[in-house]
């Protein structure tokens, strides 16, 4: 079950600086990738994959509950990773540096409830 | 002939007597019966570590003969005296348990001979007036008088007494006994964390003091502590291999504890942790905070260098930004982690320090 082309297209259409979106299966696989730019790279795949799984071992040793969004900055490029709720699918959006993260937090969030809802083929 | 100092007001007297006594300071307790000096002495017996070795001198009343490890050593004669106590302190060096010497009402002349000459650890009960006692060649820089009798102490007040008097007021309403478990638990706390301090110190060449308030659960007062008394119980001085807080992020944490919901920040050089401040208890490793940079650098071919890691979780946010230090913080879920970016940013500039 992943999200439509088109669908992930019109709604990260007036999100400057997106260059793809990842759809990963509870196992991690990568299920599926929308680029608007160059695809990820490995390392950057591993990168989000590692940290949503150290992220989540730290909450479950420390009592604090499962990870809801995270986002990870760097010089070049800005990551924010979501789990959906349901199906343990998870999806992550890459973008250059100057991506905005309060705009891209929304349609990213847009996009798990149409994952959710049922938006996805 | 100068009077002692009293001591100082606002302190509570017990605060004052038992940090005198954990800091292996002198002590002579004065009243005008031995029996009432004794039993001076024996309130005070509360406050001496359990890991001391005691040692009893001079007319030792039977109680005292029979507390449990004491060694006794009897005997007036005031060089075969110096010689056995000297022996005891001697043996110190060699990894022997500090000894705490308890003299019983010794003659003036032992107080002259032996106790003057012996520049720590011991406590003496006399019914020889003070100007005797300085006669004797001591010198009585603070006295707690109480009624006919007094405790004085010969060595001048240097150290904070901030654990001892938290301790007073964590016990203020609890038993003698309770007040017994606190003194002796916290006193134990700080040998055992010293001992793995100086240990620890053996395979590097130092630590941060933020790494030993977070791995050993302490604060600031008994780290104060346990480096006192490391130099008190083991002439060890552990101050020149712990490296403290900057004082520029000493400040800003001051600054952050204001803030209501921060729960804990960690601040660290490299992989070093040189500030840490839990502000409220939560349990977050703060190396945590490091394996979730290293894992987030991963892909730093590409990426290039990590700046900041956000995520919510049920309860806190994890934020992470890096600039001078990288800043780790962990604060409650209904804070905005926009705004809060924002503050951080403003409290870091107004110490000279940044993030990216």
């Amino acid at each position: 079950m992943v999200l439509e082309n088109q669908l992930i297209l019109d709604v990260l259409s007036d999100l400057t600086g997106w260059e793809s979106l990842i759809v990963f299966s509870p196992r991690e696989e990568v299920l599926q990738v929308t680029s608007a730019g160059a695809a990820p790279d490995d390392a950057l795949l591993s990168c989000v994959l590692g940290v949503a799984a150290r992220v989540k071992a730290c909450a479950a040793k420390t009592g604090l509950g499962a990870p809801g969004l995270t986002i990870i900055e760097s010089a070049a490029r800005k990551v924010l990773f979501l789990e959906a709720a349901r199906d343990g699918l998870a999806l992550a959006l890459s973008g250059r540096a100057e991506m905005n993260v309060a705009l891209s937090r929304i349609k990213l969030i847009e996009l798990v409830k149409e994952l959710e809802k049922g938006g996805a083929r | 002939m100068s009077r002692p100092a009293p001591a100082p007001a606002a302190a509570n007297p017990n605060a004052c007597l038992l940090s005198a006594v954990w800091n292996r300071n002198r002590l002579v307790v004065q009243a005008p019966t031995p029996a009432e000096a004794n039993a001076l002495a024996f309130h005070l017996r509360i406050f001496i570590p359990r890991y001391r070795q005691l040692l009893l001198c001079g007319d030792i009343p039977k109680e005292a003969s029979f507390l449990s490890g004491a060694r006794l050593l009897r005997g007036d004669d005031p060089e075969a005296l110096r010689e056995a106590v000297l022996q005891s302190f001697e043996e110190e060096e060699i990894g022997s348990p500090p000894i705490q010497v308890i003299y019983f009402q010794p003659p003036a002349a032992i107080v002259s001979g032996v106790l003057a000459g012996l520049d720590r650890g011991w406590i003496a009960t006399t019914c020889l007036a003070r100007a005797e006692l300085q006669k004797a060649g001591l010198t009585l820089h603070r006295a707690l008088e109480l009624g006919r009798s007094a405790i004085f102490i010969v060595d001048p007040a240097t150290e904070s007494s901030k654990l001892e008097d938290m301790i007073f007021e964590q016990t203020r309403d609890s038993s003698r006994e309770v007040q017994q478990y606190v003194i002796q638990m916290n006193q134990s706390q700080v040998y055992l964390a010293f001992q793995a301090i100086r240990d620890e110190l053996q395979t590097r060449d130092s630590v941060t003091s933020a790494a030993i308030l977070e791995e050993y659960g302490i604060r600031q007062r008994t780290l104060d502590k346990i480096l006192t008394v490391g130099r008190r119980d083991h002439r060890l001085d552990l101050a020149p291999y712990i490296r403290d807080t900057p004082p520029d992020v000493l400040k800003f944490l001051k600054e952050v504890g204001r803030v209501k919901t921060v729960d804990l920040a960690a601040v660290f050089e490299g992989e070093t942790p040189v500030g840490y401040a839990k502000f409220r208890e939560v349990v977050f490793p703060s190396r945590y905070f490091l394996d979730i940079v290293a894992m987030a650098s991963l892909a730093r071919e590409t990426s290039g260098a990590f700046r900041s890691f956000e995520a919510g979780l049920e309860t806190h946010h994890l934020l992470i930004y890096q600039g001078d230090y990288l800043y780790a913080f962990l604060v409650d879920i209904q804070e905005n982690p926009f705004r809060f970016r924002i503050e951080i940013e403003r409290m870091l500039a107004g110490h000279g320090l940044k993030i990216r």
